[in-house]
């Protein structure tokens, strides 16, 4: 019996080249050619997209036979697969979610929330380095629960695991937790960012709101600051819950 | 599922249109003895409130990793009953997530959904001792409707302070607006464009379309009626070039 690759890929012998599957994927790596559709590995980031379909009537996309550290892909990149080190489905983490109950950022504290890949382009870890190394050299380092925190060697340089670098990601979320007084720095880091990253990043703050629960963006950053018309609000149902329980 | 944060094509004018709803279990508290309650009581009061998508809705077009045997069960029961197989199924994930999530479309569904939440299920979760938090994602107007309604005051904001780096790569504002509807990122934007396509070949409606573009993820939180509205906008345009 013949090895399952160790990537997701099309079994030529049941695929027709219908190419019903080509557009599903969001890293634009399948392809039709000669009446074959192919997957090109090093831009597939196991996403699941495809597998999961159904648009495929053959059954000719199948997954791979995962192995370190093309495994972390998936985790990285499939909502369905559970990262073992924070319990929760796919990339994610607790962030705002969570602090009503959790205090992950505190009064007086920015969350700041990078993801790296989105939107469209992917994430190769090389980049989640120059990250994680951007925020070492200032003395900021990734909280406990975070997923690359145990993908990290040295944490004073923020410096990942060199075996993972090439891997590529759908995203990659980074967190870090400063004081409101460092908001002018970090604008600073993100400027440097945006100049040597070399893929797109989305920049999340997290703030506590004030005692009437309005927001304190403009406090924090002055008036000049940007963000996009949306928020995401932890309304505070949870509040003081576990801390009744002690 | 950070990304409601990051939800492009919403303006401040856009009010009422939309609004996400996260419920979560922290991490520590998942093995909770009873915890699973409080979030079976959740999705129940989610459905009950008319969401306009919510996680797994319609999980017939994916197969669900661990299922097995039960997801054809399921698939059989969803064609004859689907109100009773969603509940099923928010039933199993409320056991098995620490996370469910949804969208509104009306503001008044969302208000009292909330208020609800607010009321009894709040303290009985105080009581009992389970965390679980609610975050809602969209305008900061609409959010507050939100918590006045229920007596509540907003907790933690997460601001989206936009894209950075290579921005030159990424597709037009409005193939955006639907790309980063999906919780997970799983859209693609050639997905996009093909069903741009079809509308504008007249072999698709821009609802088909908007039906079709959530399928990828289970987040469940794709405006479908937003989504329509955006690929007629994009089917009216004239073809990209190559």
């Amino acid at each position: 019996m013949s090895e399952r690759p160790g990537h997701c890929h099309i079994d030529s012998t049941r695929c027709v080249g219908c190419g019903l599957c080509v557009t599903l994927c969001p890293m634009n790596a399948i392809t039709v050619e000669d009446g074959t559709a192919s997957i090109d590995a090093d831009e597939c980031v196991e996403c699941g997209v495809c597998t999961r379909s159904r648009a495929c009537r053959y059954s000719a996309i199948q997954p791979g036979d995962l192995k370190w550290p093309r495994q972390l892909r998936a985790l990285f990149s499939n909502p369905l697969a559970k990262f073992k080190d924070t319990q929760i489905y796919g990339r994610g983490t607790e962030e705002t979610k969570t602090n009503d109950s959790q205090n992950i950022y505190g009064e007086g504290e920015i969350g700041v929330i990078i993801e790296l890949g989105r939107p469209v382009l992917g994430t190769r870890m090389a980049e989640a380095e120059r990250v994680t190394r951007k925020f070492a050299e200032h003395g900021y380092q990734l909280p406990e629960n975070n997923p690359v925190r145990s993908m990290i060697v040295d944490h004073d340089a923020g410096t990942l695991r060199p075996d993972i670098l090439q891997e590529k990601a759908l995203s990659c979320l980074l967190e870090f937790v400063m004081p409101e007084s460092a908001a002018e720095e970090l604008i600073a880091i993100l400027e440097e960012l945006d100049r040597e990253v070399q893929t797109v990043f989305n920049v999340c703050v997290a703030i506590r709101a004030d005692a009437q629960g309005r927001p304190r963006l403009q406090e924090v950053f002055g008036s000049d600051i940007h963000s996009i018309p949306s928020v995401k609000v932890n309304i505070g149902m949870a509040r003081g819950i576990i801390e009744a329980q002690k | 599922m950070t990304h409601s944060s990051q939800r492009r094509g919403l303006e401040t004018t856009d009010r009422c249109k939309e609004l996400c709803i996260i419920g979560m279990i922290p991490k520590s508290q998942f093995n909770r003895r009873g915890i699973k309650s409080a979030m079976r009581r959740l999705a129940r009061t989610m459905l009950d409130h008319q969401p306009n998508n919510f996680i797994f809705r319609d999980f017939t077009e994916i197969t669900i990793p661990n299922l097995g045997a039960a997801q054809n069960l399921l698939e059989w029961l969803h064609k004859r009953r689907p109100e009773l197989s969603n509940r099923i199924i928010l039933w199993i994930l409320a056991h098995t997530r620490s996370g469910l999530s949804g969208v509104y479309t009306d503001l008044d569904a969302a208000k009292a959904l909330i208020t609800e939440l607010a009321g009894d299920w709040r303290s009985r979760n105080q009581q009992k001792g389970y965390p679980v938090s609610i975050v809602l994602s969209g305008l900061p107007e609409d959010v507050r409707a939100c918590c006045q309604a229920a007596g509540l005051t907003e907790h933690t904001f997460l601001h989206s302070l936009d894209v950075f780096g290579s921005v030159e790569e990424l597709p037009p504002e409005e193939e955006l607006a639907l790309i980063t509807m999906c919780g997970h990122g799983l859209i693609a934007a050639g997905r996009v464009r093909h069903l741009a396509e079809r509308i504008r070949k007249g072999k698709l409606t821009p609802e088909a379309a908007a039906e079709e573009i959530w399928k990828p993820c289970v987040c469940g939180i794709v405006n479908r009626e937003r989504a329509a509205e955006i690929f007629s906008r994009l089917a009216s345009q004239p073809e990209p070039e190559a």
